[in-house]
């Protein structure tokens, strides 16, 4: 499990996490959301063990990383978000320098190398000149890097920024191939319609703090009840508004020509009978929907 | 490899175009000195029997300082050359996690500054070397050149990488590398001017007070030119300039060993410094992590 205790980080003066707490269970595929992008990358290059915390502590299985820096370093593959490449090397010569620092030697090195090649698709082009790759291979080339020796946590900042969604879906295929095989990952990203499904757990992240953390399908739970319902009704106004008034579980509700919107803090079977009992009162309703959930919106609402 | 950042920086160099256009660039100018002085000895030349050796001794020592100061321009260069892709492309981000990466990355910045310069001194060596056989100067003299080219190297390459650790555009970098180069070279003469008339303003004998000329013998160790002297020396047998400069200091140079000492202290103290700037990249590059 890795876990930020109490973790503050001062950079130039200004905070960027603020007594931060946050736990990551081993195999979970943690999508880290929110629009305050400094403090999420900070979290991923904190863990990763470049930027060490001014207050509290980095655990990994209940051990400081920063204390154990000579054996956790290995234990974490870090993909920053600004990447770049020797351009002047070849895809093997790129994976070598990393495999040497890592201290990944003798035959394992060339299995791996291969291992991982083969994984992200890139064998024809371990020979060639890094500048002469085509520029999708290269945030693969650099998820690859980043996975060559073998680490059991995959911090991962926008790695999905600027991809097209079928690299996207390729991605994400590559990193639950990863999840299988044991690894756990971290990633900062925004909400893209693939990763709904992709993220096991997810954290929101304001102004250096975590807002809400959770598995994902009760995150989006909740946001789903603080998110408004639109119902468009044809005729039968007032016998739809007094269900509604009725209906202990319906708040805030505002009336535009024929359209009512309001907030319910029901699930989806609560949901159902209120439309039958609405449509049991006369209402002739044309549409009755909750709005799209953006849980970024949500929770900082 | 115990530095994996020495086969990539090997293989980045070498593949770059420019290292053989400096090598070509250098030798044509070494040839040109070279080929201009047979142009103005053309006289002993067509005599083919006579050589006018104080000429190519000065011929020698011309190359030599050609190439000296070439080092201390170039190397703000190769420094540049080596920094600007891993600033540029955030190389350092990729790195930075990986306990002990500083110290091993500096090595190899600098290890590639001398590896450059003394492809350098090899390239030029043919022209050297026939200048050396004109001159009748041993060839353990070209071993010294190449000592001080690579001593030289060495001291400016330090202060390149430091510079270029410490400043985030690559012109200030370049900028502040060469001020401190001539802060050493010349601001330590400068330096010692004003020390040698404050004293004999404030001392009405007109004599400079001991404590200043142990300033002024300090200030001249800081200075790699001095280095350089000990090698002018060893090829034209004579101090004359140098030993001129200190006895206006009041610097009594008639004791061949203090003479010899302080030559060898001032190379010392040019390694020193070297050594120091490098402990200041490592140690800013580790603080830059924290901050």
């Amino acid at each position: 499990m890795l876990e930020f205790q109490n973790t503050s980080i001062y950079r130039r003066e200004k905070r960027v996490l603020d007594d931060f707490n946050l736990k990551i269970p081993d195999g979970a595929i943690m999508g880290l959301l929110g629009s305050d992008s400094k403090a999420k990358s900070m979290i991923l290059a904190a863990a990763s063990g470049s930027q060490a915390p001014d207050y509290g502590q980095i655990l990994l299985d209940g051990v400081s990383i920063y204390q154990e820096r000579s054996r956790a370093y290995r234990r974490f593959g870090y993909m920053p978000r600004d990447y770049g490449f020797y351009d002047l090397l070849r895809v093997d010569e790129y994976f070598e320098l990393f495999l040497s620092l890592y201290k990944v030697n003798g035959r394992y090195r060339q299995k791996r190398m291969e291992e991982v090649a083969e994984l992200f698709g890139i064998r024809q082009y371990m020979s060639a000149f890094i500048a002469e790759l085509p520029t999708e291979i290269l945030p693969f080339l650099c998820l690859a890097k980043t996975v060559l020796h073998d680490p059991d946590w995959l911090l991962l900042d926008e790695p999905f920024a600027d991809l097209s969604s079928a690299s996207r879906n390729f991605m994400i295929k590559t990193l639950l191939m990863l999840q299988e095989q044991g690894k756990s990952i971290v990633v900062n990203s925004q909400m893209f319609p693939e990763t709904r499904d992709f993220f096991t757990d997810v954290a929101l992240v304001e102004d250096g703090r975590v807002v809400v953390e959770g598995e994902t399908d009760d995150i989006f739970e909740t946001a789903l009840k603080k998110s408004p319902v639109r119902m468009h009704i044809l005729a039968g106004m007032e016998e739809a508004l007094a269900v509604l008034k009725e209906n202990s579980l319906v708040d805030r509700v505002t009336v535009d020509e024929q359209d009512v919107i309001f907030r319910f803090n029901g699930g989806q079977q609560e949901e159902a009978e209120l439309l039958t009992d609405l449509v049991a009162s006369g209402a002739f309703i044309q549409n009755f929907m909750r709005d799209r959930v953006n849980i970024e919106e949500v929770f900082r609402r | 490899m115990i530095n994996p950042f020495l086969k990539t920086e090997w293989l980045r160099e070498g593949r770059n175009i420019r290292l053989p256009l400096l090598i070509i660039f250098y030798i044509a100018i070494m040839a040109f000195i070279m080929i201009l002085f047979m142009v103005f000895n053309e006289e002993s030349f067509q005599q083919g029997y006579y050589y006018n050796t104080t000429t190519y001794q000065y011929q020698f020592l011309i190359l030599s300082t050609f190439q000296i100061a070439a080092v201390l321009l170039l190397t703000p260069f190769t420094v540049s050359r080596l920094y600007v892709v891993d600033k540029e492309k955030n190389m350092l981000e990729q790195f930075e996690m990986i306990p002990g990466i500083s110290v091993q990355y500096v090595i190899a910045k600098m290890t590639l500054v001398l590896a450059v310069h003394a492809l350098l001194f090899f390239s030029g060596l043919p022209v050297s070397a026939l200048s050396c056989i004109y001159t009748g100067i041993s060839g353990i003299k070209l071993f010294r050149l190449g000592a001080m080219i690579l001593l030289y190297a060495f001291w400016s390459g330090a202060m390149s990488i430091f510079f270029y650790t410490v400043c985030r555009k690559s012109v200030g970098a370049f900028a502040a590398t060469l001020f401190t180069q001539l802060m050493f070279i010349l601001g330590t003469l400068v330096l010692a001017e004003i020390f040698r008339n404050g004293s004999l303003m404030m001392n009405g004998s007109g004599r400079i007070a001991p404590e200043v000329v142990g300033l002024c013998l300090l200030c001249l160790l800081l200075n790699p030119l001095s280095a350089y002297m000990g090698f002018y020396g060893s090829v034209t047998g004579d101090i004359s300039i140098f030993g001129t400069f200190c006895s206006h200091l009041g610097i009594d140079t008639s004791n061949k060993w203090f003479i010899l000492l302080f030559y060898k202290v001032s190379s010392l103290i040019c390694i020193l410094v070297g050594i120091l700037f490098l402990v200041l990249s490592i140690w800013y590059m580790d603080k830059k992590r924290k901050t």
